[in-house]
């Protein structure tokens, strides 16, 4: 897209000494200051990112890739840069999409693909033992081949590792019954910014005391370096039950749900969508568990004649974000809740009894029963997301998704207020999931577009800067599971306020010279949209 | 030769009394009386703050003077109050920030005061068909007290550990206000008001907290189950669970010579609870077990007549280990013993243990930790959280018997 000039891409660099001691350790092969592979680690998914490479500025370059093999090599690597004074960044698949692998301030990506071994599983105890760099999926299919799940399922599966979810804390799908990632942790091991290995204690399942688990879990490689964990596995559900309904709006399916969870049903999935989201969800062919990057697809929906036309009107529609929220909103379409229930783990059949019980207490709240299909297309399509943002990119526009959290009493309020702030702004949906007993998640889904990149980088950050004012001001979480890295940096703080001292404290006890990761969770300079900097090469 | 939580430096007691109330407003301190009069050795100086800004102005004023400070709530564990300062402490009563400030029975939560008594706490629940999520019915202590020994309970529906409040408010050791949001997950980066939970006050002190409250249940069922095969009733007792409606409660013993005795609680409406007890019977059975449906537990099912010996936190394949050994020599103790199990998670259990006294916590902890990984983990976090209190709270003044970090929980 037109309008923003591409600066020249200025990459920091290392010292050689450095360099050397790094390819001593790990191998040639091993550590890349290649043009190539230096581009590939400067940006995640953050579409912010993205719509600044479009213009074809490469803002955060990192000076060099290293791969190390094991835990001792990710120490070494860790020793080496602290003397060095170099910044290290940990980085995993790189699909996180709040630029938390972003090296602002230049430094070393380390990438810890290869560290994927599944070192234990002690089927007894129920007792995995993981490095960091395996890849959600693969770990998913090896634990079913052997009987087990581990009962987290987040829609970047195929791309994302379990470093990843740990340093973020991820949610998976199922979190309503098996939890976030850290309710499955049991322990950690990591490289401390001092390269030394450290390992928390086994925590066993109930009741437990104080941890450093709560504070190394979800904090993005700013305190070191996670390379294993021990977590708990299930072994595979026996039966499921899939159902869905429709509600005819969000409040009566947010009391359904909350219904469900106080009546102690514990169903696995529950994941209602707005007026809008619903229409995607029901477009068949090809929409996705989550309809995001079906947006391009489903649009033909509100009568626009062709795919191609589409293509190119698509920027424009965007531009009129008020008229296209307006009109989405009259659409007769209901909400869907998708429903399913796991059970017989052990054997029984008491889980059926959740799920006889579901239908009439949806009933109760207005819904019709949508039957099995939805639910089950839904399931079938679980993981198809994620990967077509490209179409809506390359039309000119961009795409993003917010997912905060709250109680059950301040969700409808919050959902409204957010939609309000930004129906100016950006063409805007959600849906609702990750649900827990006191309250759940909300995932909005926000596209704009601008006359250039520029004004879409403006525009982008007048979106983010809407919506988190309202979430702020509605004490909900400015993250539930996306975590917060460069770009939530600055709402982060807000959130936090006097305790972002405790979180200054925390970082200096562990990470005194403040090279691990710098610049995320609003911590070690570098905020989000400074440019970074290092030495020029 | 100084005693365990001893701050190095502080003055005499009387001049420490003398130069606090220098340094406060008129009438913030006063005589010892409730449980702060059952403090031994006995504090200098008692303050009941009513809000956090008191807390805030006795906390300067106690940095000021270097006086350690010993948080206490119903004085429930005053037992293990080993370690308070000999030198002199100002004793800091939660007594007065107490009561419920406010309740959303829709969302399962109450908001209340770090002073008020679980007892209490548990009757306003009642009032609204609630309970608070992990709270033993009897336990005599305050919300404070309870939070500061507990960062995680298991969660009524998913069987999970969850943290204990959904969300806490107080000051750090440096006076600095903590309060974390009320929502039920985040992604925020690090848990940082976790620090307020578990650690023994070692961090902080709390003066608030949403806990988290599930319906009263409609019935209660206790299933009983014996089993000749002592490894047929461990078997079961793993898989509960894994049941779609896990038992609120279950435990086990396991004693040399006799049947092994499994008792199972199940709740919920009459339909689900008998549903549940439905599956479990029919499983144990299934192992060779003989159920029987019980009026209510005989015996020791919720912890009383407990074996008056070591406890411990052990994998389901350590007690494995342990039954296919004659149970006692893998946990360090010479001659068979009396085992009793209970709180069943997914990776494992509580284990309790009639021991010879010639064995002991010591013993116990290396049989189960033969290669000390776990002893190394925890002096690991112990370190890195004792830096973290050091930058915190220099003189370490704040709780200093409280050790935070696995094995936390110390405190009055």
């Amino acid at each position: 897209m037109p309008g923003m000039p591409a600066p020249a891409t200025v990459f920091p660099e290392l010292p050689a000494s450095l360099l050397s001691a790094l390819r001593a350790k790990l191998g040639e092969e091993h550590v890349s200051t290649r043009e190539e592979d230096l581009l590939a680690c400067s940006r995640d998914m953050w579409p912010r990112s993205l719509i600044r490479q479009r213009a074809g500025a490469i803002e955060h370059p990192p000076a060099a890739v290293v791969w190390p093999g094991d835990e001792a090599q990710v120490a070494e690597v860790v020793r080496l840069a602290g003397a060095h004074g170099a910044p290290v960044v940990p980085f995993g698949a790189g699909s996180g999409v709040c630029g938390g692998t972003l090296p602002v301030r230049g430094g070393l990506i380390l990438d810890l693909k290869r560290l994927d071994r599944i070192l234990a599983l002690d089927e007894r105890d129920r007792l995995l033992e993981v490095e960091v760099g395996v890849m959600g999926e693969v770990l998913e299919r090896e634990l079913v081949r052997r009987g087990f799940s581990l009962g987290h399922f987040p829609s970047s599966i195929l791309c994302s590792t379990v470093g990843g979810w740990l340093a973020g804390r991820s949610a998976g799908q199922c979190s309503s019954r098996f939890g976030k990632i850290e309710d499955i942790v049991r322990s950690l091991r990591w490289v401390d910014a001092a390269g030394r290995v450290r390992e928390t204690c086994l925590r066993p399942c109930g009741v437990s005391p104080g941890s450093l688990d709560a504070l190394l879990l979800g904090s993005e490689g700013t305190l070191g370096v996670l390379t294993s964990a021990r977590l708990a596995v299930w072994p595979l559900a026996r039966e499921r039950w899939l159902r869905a309904f429709r509600f005819p709006d969000v409040d009566a399916g947010l009391r359904a749900m909350a219904g469900m969870l106080r009546a102690g049903l514990r169903p696995s999935v529950l994941r209602l969508y707005d007026e809008f989201d619903t229409l995607l969800a029901r477009s068949g062919k090809d929409d996705a568990g989550d309809p995001r990057e079906s947006l391009s697809a489903s649009l033909p929906a509100l009568a626009l004649p062709a795919r191609a036309l589409l293509a190119r009107s698509l920027p424009m529609v965007l531009r009129a974000p008020r008229l296209l929220n307006r009109v989405t909103g009259l659409l007769p379409t209901g909400c869907l809740l998708v429903v399913i229930v796991e059970g017989g783990l052990a054997g029984g059949q008491a889980w059926r009894l959740a799920a006889e019980r579901i239908p009439a207490l949806c009933v109760r709240e207005g819904a019709s029963d949508a039957g099995e299909g939805p639910a089950l297309h839904w399931w079938k399509n679980r993981y198809a997301i994620s990967y077509k943002q490209s179409g809506l990119f390359s039309a000119g526009a961009f795409v993003d998704t917010m997912e905060v959290a709250a109680t059950w009493d301040r969700l409808p309020r919050l959902y409204r207020a957010v939609r309000k702030a930004l129906e100016p702004l950006a063409f805007v949906m959600a849906h609702f999931s990750h649900a827990y007993r006191e309250g759940g998640s909300i995932y909005f889904t926000f596209a704009g577009a601008a006359e250039d990149d520029a004004g879409a980088a403006v525009l982008y950050d007048r979106i983010w800067d809407a919506a988190q004012a309202v979430v702020l001001s509605a004490g909900a979480t400015v993250s539930h599971h996306h975590g917060v890295g460069f770009s939530k940096a600055r709402y982060l703080v807000r959130q936090l306020g006097p305790a972002q001292a405790l979180a200054e404290h925390l970082k200096a006890s562990l990470d005194p010279a403040g090279s691990m990761n710098p610049g995320k969770l609003g911590l070690g300079g570098g905020g989000a949209g400074e440019a970074h900097h290092g030495q020029a090469r | 030769m100084a005693r365990p939580g001893d701050v190095p430096g502080v003055s005499s007691r009387g001049s420490l009394a003398a130069r606090l109330r220098d340094r406060l407003p008129a009438g913030a301190l006063e005589a010892p009386a409730g449980p702060t009069a059952r403090l031994r050795p006995a504090p200098v100086a008692c303050a009941l703050p009513a809000d956090p800004q008191a807390v805030g102005v006795l906390l300067a004023a106690a940095r000021a003077e270097r006086a350690p400070v010993v948080v206490v709530g119903e004085g429930s564990r005053l037992g293990s109050g080993a370690g308070l300062p000999a030198g002199g402490y100002l004793a800091l009563s939660s007594a007065r920030l107490s009561g419920v400030l406010e309740s959303e029975p829709g969302s399962l939560w109450l908001r209340a005061g770090a002073g008020t008594p679980l007892r209490e706490l548990a009757a306003r629940a009642a009032e609204l068909g609630l309970r608070p999520v992990g709270v033993e019915p009897d336990d005599p202590g305050s919300l404070g007290g309870f939070l500061a020994r507990t960062a995680r309970v298991a969660d009524p529906i998913t069987g999970l550990d969850q943290p204990a409040a959904l969300s806490v408010e107080g000051l750090l050791a440096d006076g600095t206000p903590i309060a974390s949001l009320a929502a039920p997950r985040s992604a925020c980066g690090p848990e940082y008001a976790s620090l307020l939970l578990g650690h023994g006050g070692a961090f902080g002190v709390i003066t608030a907290a949403r806990v988290k409250l599930e319906p009263l249940p409609e019935r209660r069922l206790v299933l009983g189950l014996t089993f000749v095969d002592p490894a047929a009733a461990l078997e079961l007792f793993r898989a509960l669970p894994l049941h779609d409606f896990p038992p609120r409660r279950a435990e086990l013993e396991l004693a040399p010579g006799r049947e092994a005795r499994l008792l199972v609680c199940l709740e919920g409406d009459a339909e689900l609870a008998g549903r549940a007890l439905a599956d479990v019977r029919r499983a144990g059975e299934a192992q060779g077990g003989q159920g029987e449906e019980l009026e209510q537990a005989r015996g020791w099912l919720g912890g009383a007549g407990a074996p008056d010996g070591l406890e411990a936190w052990v994998s389901h394949g350590a007690v494995a280990r342990g039954l296919a050994s004659g149970l006692a020599a893998p946990f360090g103790l010479a001659g068979p013993a009396l085992v009793r199990l209970d709180r069943p998670g997914l990776n494992g259990c509580r284990l309790r243990l009639a021991a010879p006294r010639a064995g002991g916590p010591d013993r116990l902890r290396r049989a189960l930790d033969p290669e000390g990984r776990e002893a190394r983990a925890a002096a690991d976090e112990r370190e890195l959280l004792g830096r973290l209190r050091a930058r915190l709270d220099p003189d370490g003044l704040l709780n200093p018997q409280a050790l935070p970090g696995p094995g936390a929980g110390g405190g009055p």
